[in-house]
């Protein structure tokens, strides 16, 4: 018996060896195989597209926007009907490159096929491919079209939403490319060595400084705690804890009240009204609308980053204040900003797949509109609106102006880490008095100012609301 | 006698698990095979003979036999599903697989000449490696089969019973009293560096032949189970020591200039670097465990066929993507019980030899079952090596049983013993 122990010792080894194997097995199920079974090597994803043809995604009118056909070896080819304009929101389906977007998201939706139907078919013999369900999105393909056109040539991009329900209208980024399988292997090469990062969706995953838009959070905030008729002289710069800001272009504005310094994007009213709010009211506002918050929505987006959890001193706040600082924001957050001003402080979930139907006609999925944030009081709101409908009637964003109707809008020019090459901004929503969509448009690097995107939103809305 | 009598009862569960799984099958290969029904009804006629007899004359432990019927079932049924050629074979090894393990079982409860014969057990094991080596065939990189016309069989997964046997006679005989006029050599093996040193002698030949036949996983195995009898019996901390530099060192230099070794590192690391050719096998593995998630997707209704070397390496996998992990863990808790059963039968067995072999036969299924589910799910690199009695495959199935057979003998030796007192 004297060599129990140490057998002993050698039974506990091999045990924890087994409890290895059972902890590794339980963690892989529930934390790596989701990731792991996504691969497009794994064949069992496009084992099901042998039996269904995989179905169609359309606009909100019905407008087909990508569709499968059947090929003569009883393969299938998936066919993007306008090319390089969805890559970022519908993506692609292919064998080589893997699945990406919506088309990754609803895989299982767009390979549904009637249980009933199926089981009937393969009674009576049938080999044809049944047809899987089709997706309806939210997306307008003649808006899309029409900010396709504008943004030609400019890195950036459009967001538009309809601020009472959430749906997206238009969810545009460039560069962008052609998502059919011959147009990818030819140019697959070229797209991963692009320096333009083609494959980074502009709208959803692009992080930005947001400039003089983010006034609009800052008046939010400003007005939400009392300081609605606030008015200051404006000397074109001022000294916040040694350093200086200045206004942009060094113009000075002289006495101002909120509105007016909002309608000039004056830097210098703002980063003071920041200080004066200080860090505790600022980062509450930032949080109310859902900046820095995972955004529910179809496919991925990315945080937008407030990076101030070990505190803020008195420049980070000004900073803030201005839409500068440790503050990057994607276009899909900043067109969120507006839709929160056009529906009362209220920031409606966004949206990309209205329904999803089978070939027989059966519902499968419908969207229903909730509220994701409670942004502002409705009279906050409607201040902030008034603001803005000043900015684009005699403020900076008069580039905007409709005469037939009324835009509520406010530009910014974000300041960034590239030297000399700024991020213009435009945010807006029309009309101001029962709006119907709120837009933002955005173009990195491009060294323009806010001022040159207001006529792109403002070519949007007349064409939506024409 | 009364407490070696055993019920049939546990035996009702395996056979529910048979109809069951039978049930499945045929239900995923739309409707009743009779050759199915066949098949699975001659494995659980065989199942009842076995365990009727065990029952009969008492044989000791109640439940290596269950637990063995259990994962011959689980595997049988996979196999069914995979493909009835692979099942109709494995209910035929299967059988006579479990014959020679009630034979082995009385050979060894009545024979007291297994402790006698460790020349025998090496001069055994040499014949087959050198077999091996002149006449052996090359299946995936490692050329460690026998052929004898259509029958393969591998002989080191029988070497690896003759190592349990002979390093237990070197380690339960050697300690005598020095005689006069002996041989030095003799006396020199009679003392405890002598045996461990015949020991390493023995082990490191044998891993010479196994590295050469490029079989890793069952050099790592060897070389676990040299390790657990050096580190309960040897009682020198130098040779432990020689050992682990030898390990590492041995290890970095195979790391540093065999290419093979750097490309199964490489793909254990970053499998889906490469998953069109090197990770192709592992990768295809995790797919198939990870579609599974903890139900799995039904015997039948998975792809399991995507895994290359699905019926032998990889079995697990395909128990994983059907039965889920549930399912697989099912699978583990089984084998942690018969490793349980081999080290509870040494710590209560009194015959030192005895005892040193059913310790070797724990370590040996524990690291079996640990290199293979530990490599398919990339626990650890991956080395092809059978999963006892659920793997495909004919010599794995017949040793395992033989080896089992041994350990059915020594629980019964104890018994008897223990009844006597």
């Amino acid at each position: 018996m004297r060599y129990n122990r140490k057998i002993i010792y050698v039974m506990v080894f091999i045990c924890v060896l087994f409890i290895a194997l059972a902890v590794y097995l339980t963690y892989f199920t529930l934390f790596e195989a989701e990731d792991v079974i996504q691969n497009s090597y794994n064949r069992r994803t496009w084992e099901e597209e042998e039996y269904v043809l995989r179905g169609s995604i359309t606009d909100r009118n019905g407008v087909v926007l990508a569709e499968s056909r059947e090929d003569e070896d009883g393969g299938q080819v998936r066919v993007y009907n306008y090319g390089s304009r969805y890559t970022h929101v519908i993506g692609y389906s292919s064998r080589t490159y893997g699945r990406t977007g919506l088309e990754l998201k609803y895989n299982d939706m767009l390979l549904q096929t009637d249980t009933i139907e199926s089981i009937s078919e393969a009674i009576s013999g049938n080999n044809e491919k049944q047809q899987g369900a089709s997706l309806r999105l939210t997306l307008d393909n003649e808006l899309t079209e029409r900010a396709e056109t504008l943004m030609q040539g400019k890195n950036g991009a459009v967001v538009a939403i309809v601020p009472k329900t959430g749906e997206v209208l238009c969810l545009y980024s460039n560069p962008t490319f052609d998502s059919n399988e011959e147009a990818l292997s030819a140019a697959w090469g070229n797209l991963t060595e692009d320096e333009d990062s083609p494959f980074v969706a502009r709208a959803t995953n692009g992080l930005y400084a947001p400039g003089s838009t983010f006034k609009t959070v800052t008046a939010a905030a400003a007005v939400e705690n009392g300081y609605e008729d606030y008015t200051m002289n404006d000397e074109g710069s001022c000294v916040i804890d040694g350093y200086k800001v200045s206004n942009y272009g060094g113009h000075s504005y002289g006495e101002l009240d909120l509105s007016r310094g909002f309608a000039k994007s004056s830097n210098v009213m703002f980063a003071t009204l920041a200080v004066m709010l200080g860090e505790s009211k600022m980062k509450s506002i930032v949080s109310s609308f859902g900046i820095g918050a995972e955004i529910p929505f179809d496919i991925g987006v990315s945080k937008s980053q407030f990076n101030y959890d070990d505190g803020m001193s008195e420049t980070d706040v000004a900073a803030v204040g201005i839409g500068q600082g440790k503050l990057m924001v994607t276009p899909l957050q900043m067109a969120l900003v507006a839709a929160a001003v056009a529906n009362g402080g209220v920031i409606m979930t966004p949206y990309l797949v209205e329904e999803a139907t089978m070939s027989s006609g059966k519902s499968i999925y419908k969207a229903e509109t909730s509220v994701w944030k409670k942004a502002i009081t409705a009279k906050t709101a409607d201040t902030i609106k008034d603001y803005m409908i000043e900015c684009v009637s005699s403020g900076t964003g008069t580039g905007a102006a409709i005469s037939s109707i009324q835009v509520a809008g406010k530009t910014g020019t974000a300041q960034n880490e590239r030297d000399g090459k700024e991020h213009a901004w435009f945010i807006c929503f029309a009309p101001a008095e029962d709006p119907e969509i709120a837009i933002c448009v955005m173009q990195e690097y491009s060294g323009a100012t806010g001022s040159t995107c207001a006529p792109i939103a403002k070519d949007l809305i007349s064409h939506y609301l024409k | 006698m009364v407490k070696s009598r055993m019920a049939i009862r546990p035996l009702i569960y395996v056979l529910i698990v048979t109809i069951l799984g039978g049930v499945l099958v045929s239900l995923a290969e739309g409707g009743f095979q009779s050759e199915t029904a066949l098949l699975l009804g001659t494995m659980s006629v065989c199942l009842i003979i076995v365990y009727t007899v065990l029952s009969t004359f008492p044989l000791g432990d109640h439940y290596i036999f269950l637990i063995t019927a259990m994962l011959g079932v689980i595997g049988v049924i996979m196999l069914l599903r995979l493909q009835t050629g692979y099942g109709q074979k494995q209910v035929i090894w299967f059988s006579v697989g479990s014959g020679l393990f009630l034979l082995a079982a009385l050979l060894y409860k009545n024979l007291n000449i297994w402790n006698k014969m460790s020349k025998l057990y090496v001069l055994l094991a040499l014949a087959l490696f050198v077999m091996t080596a002149i006449g052996g065939s090359e299946s995936h990189g490692a050329k460690s089969w026998l052929k004898f016309g259509s029958l393969t069989f591998q002989p080191s997964e029988l070497i690896k019973l003759l190592f349990i046997l002979t390093l237990s006679s070197i380690y339960t005989n050697a300690v005598k009293e020095p005689k006069a006029g002996e041989l030095r050599i003799r006396r020199f093996y009679n003392t405890k560096t002598g045996r461990n040193a015949a020991a390493t002698a023995v082990a490191y030949l044998f891993l010479i032949f196994l590295v050469l036949q490029r079989d890793w996983g069952m050099a790592v195995m060897f070389f676990a189970i040299y390790i657990a009898y050096l580190a309960i019996y040897g009682g020198e901390k130098r040779f432990l020591l020689l050992n682990f530099i030898f390990a590492v060192g041995g290890g970095a230099v195979g790391v540093m200039t065999m290419s093979h070794i750097q490309t199964r590192i490489e793909t254990w690391l970053h499998p889906f670097d490469d998953v069109a050719h090197k990770g192709y096998q592992i990768t295809q593995s995790l797919f198939a465990i990870g579609e599974g998630g903890f139900t799995g997707r039904g015997i039948g209704a998975g792809s399991p066929y995507f895994i290359p070397e699905v019926h032998t390496d990889f079995i697990f996998s395909a128990i994983c993507e059907e039965m889920g992990i549930l399912g697989g863990l099912a699978v583990i808790m089984l084998y942690f019980v018969l490793v349980y059963r081999a080290f509870k039968i040494a710590l209560t067995t009194t015959n030192e030899f005895n005892k040193a072999a059913a310790m070797g036969i724990g370590v040996m299924l524990g690291m079996q079952t640990f290199i293979i589910i530990g490599g398919v799910t990339k626990l650890i690199p991956l080395t092809g090596i059978t999963l006892p009695f659920v793997s495909y495959g004919g010599s794995s199935m017949v040793t395992t049983f033989l080896t089992l057979g041994i350990l059915q003998g020594i629980s019964a030796r104890g018994e008897e013993i223990a009844d006597e007192i």
